[in-house]
């Protein structure tokens, strides 16, 4: 194998641009290819960023992932079913995710299980203990 | 030896990014750093969801005042790629120039203000005197020194004329003669070198597996920059190197920030050589189809990411935004480990954030449960003379 493409059927790709792919897995295969992604090239990998959006009817996580020596940006999307988001942490196979998994956690209240560091509030005000602001639903 | 509790942070009364930093140190030497962030969360993303895309331009750049042309165009680039939105060429090179300007000021700010805590202050105010004259370019373009407004969809609200670019081309070459001198002291005057070579270690991998971005990431010898990586606007067609520096201490840092001030001035120079004619804009889009788009840009302190969805209309369904500090702080944590209290600004200080959190620190005796208070100035001035034998 030598591109992180091919760890993608061409169902799962959902769009392609210039040094950009999307694609959309299932939440059990998230934690599988993330480690693949991370060993494929040695660990020449970084997470950009978690974004997470509230649909109403269900919630999505994505995961940026820049690939340095393919230099090329993987969207790695995964729909939650809204009443219950939960996935299980990559925050052992990268580090990094650590604080992106909190302020998801913190802002739409998807939990991530197994961060160790998963508080709320985590950049929200001290009183702020159960509202999600990036929720659809909150009002400002 | 008693464990002590060391509280860096949170409040500055002039600064923003304020942070705190709950440091467990035996003696002089940091055990663990926990950082807690957050003080200045002001809820951006949901305020970017209430307002139109236009608004949001001006939205954008107040997240940083610093970088405040890194945000808006990375805002604007991801606009763009949503909506397949085409910029003239002029427009790329104004947006370059600005862009490297803005970069400019920020490394002086960060080098001559890490200069004075060292207790350097004749290289502080030397490099800040230098910094005033790139904040006079940004106004000459601009129309103003810090907040610039100069991105907008579809282009550049200014042009330059001639006479313009005479002007930034001369100030830019006495810049440059001035900042080789200072790299000369960067290099080799014990004052920085004994503060910062050795400390605040934070091996490739590491930086890697913590995710760390932009001059950070490059000091510790990994060729990474958004621009040559992920070339956005002119960049691809620019030529420059990507400085990186292997020894991976602070002083790495700090010199990666040296040499990207040449390498920023030369980039403007060619710029200004090659800036094609014609207009500088097309006519603003108001509107967005359903897209989604994911842009990035190498700001002053690394990688700069916005994520847009939109579901068509006005206004966006969901904008993220990852700044490099939020990227950088968990690999602070790992260069603390093992250093000493005074060697404590030097570290945060490569690493590019704001001051904020520097300027008060609460020491708590875990044994006695005494507390008291320490400013970064008496820290400052106690191991002015290096920490290191």
């Amino acid at each position: 194998m030598k591109s992180v493409k091919e760890l993608f059927s061409e169902q799962e790709i959902v769009a392609e641009r210039a040094r950009r792919v999307y694609v959309k897995i299932s939440k059990d295969k998230l934690r599988d290819v993330v480690k693949k992604m991370v060993e494929l090239h040695d660990g020449q990998v970084y997470l950009s960023c978690i974004t997470g959006v509230d649909w109403i009817d269900r919630m999505e996580v994505a995961y940026n992932i820049w690939v340095l020596p393919e230099s090329c940006n993987y969207t790695l999307k995964v729909d939650l079913p809204r009443d219950n988001p939960e996935i299980t942490s990559i925050s052992d196979i990268i580090p990094g995710a650590l604080f992106h998994e909190c302020e998801v956690y913190d802002l739409l209240g998807i939990v991530f299980k197994g961060n160790p560091i998963l508080k709320k509030p985590f950049i929200l005000p001290e009183g702020m203990k159960k509202e999600f602001p990036l929720r659809k639903d909150y009002k400002i | 030896m008693s464990i002590i509790e060391l509280i860096f942070g949170p409040q500055h009364p002039a600064l923003h990014e304020p942070e705190m930093f709950r440091f467990h140190v035996d003696g002089e030497k940091v055990i663990e750093a926990i950082p807690r962030i957050g003080y200045v969360h002001r809820g951006i993303e949901k305020l970017f969801e209430q307002k139109t895309h236009v608004q949001n331009i001006y939205l954008s750049e107040r997240i940083c005042g610093i970088c405040n042309v890194a945000h808006t165009l990375t805002y604007v680039n991801v606009i763009e790629r949503a909506g397949d939105i085409d910029v003239p060429p002029r427009a790329k090179y104004l947006r370059v120039i600005v862009a490297e300007l803005n970069r400019l000021h920020s490394h002086m700010l960060l080098l001559g203000a890490v200069a004075e805590l060292m207790g350097f202050t004749t290289l502080f105010m030397l490099i800040w005197r230098d910094r005033e004259k790139i904040m006079d370019l940004v106004e000459l373009i601009t129309g103003n020194r810090v907040i610039s407004a100069y991105n907008t969809i579809g282009g550049v609200r200014r042009d330059i004329d001639s006479d313009k670019a005479d002007k930034i081309r001369k100030v830019l070459l006495k810049v440059e003669e001035e900042w080789k001198e200072y790299k000369k002291t960067w290099m080799e005057d014990p004052t920085i070198t004994r503060r910062t070579m050795g400390v605040g270690i934070l091996k490739p991998r590491d930086a890697l597996k913590y995710c760390v971005v932009g001059p950070v990431l490059r000091g510790s010898g990994v060729k990474s920059d958004v621009r040559k990586d992920d070339p956005y606007e002119v960049y691809g067609d620019i030529p420059f190197n990507v400085v990186t520096y292997d020894t991976c201490d602070s002083w790495a840092r700090y010199m990666v920030r040296v040499d990207e001030i040449l390498e920023s001035i030369n980039i403007i120079l060619y710029a200004l050589d090659n800036l094609p004619q014609g207009e500088i804009r097309r006519p603003l889009v108001r509107r967005l189809p359903e897209a989604e788009a994911f842009a990035k840009t190498e700001a002053p302190r690394g990688e700069l990411v916005y994520h847009l969805y939109s579901k068509g209309g006005f206004k966006p369904y969901r904008l993220k935004v990852r700044t490099p500090t939020f990227a950088n702080i968990l690999g602070a944590t790992i260069m603390f480990k093992g250093e000493r209290i005074a060697d404590i600004p030097v570290i945060l200080g490569s690493i590019d954030p704001c001051f904020a959190c520097e300027d008060r620190h609460t020491i708590v005796d875990l044994r006695s449960g005494k507390s008291f208070m320490l400013s970064s100035r008496e820290i400052t001035r106690k191991f002015s003379r290096g920490s290191k034998p």
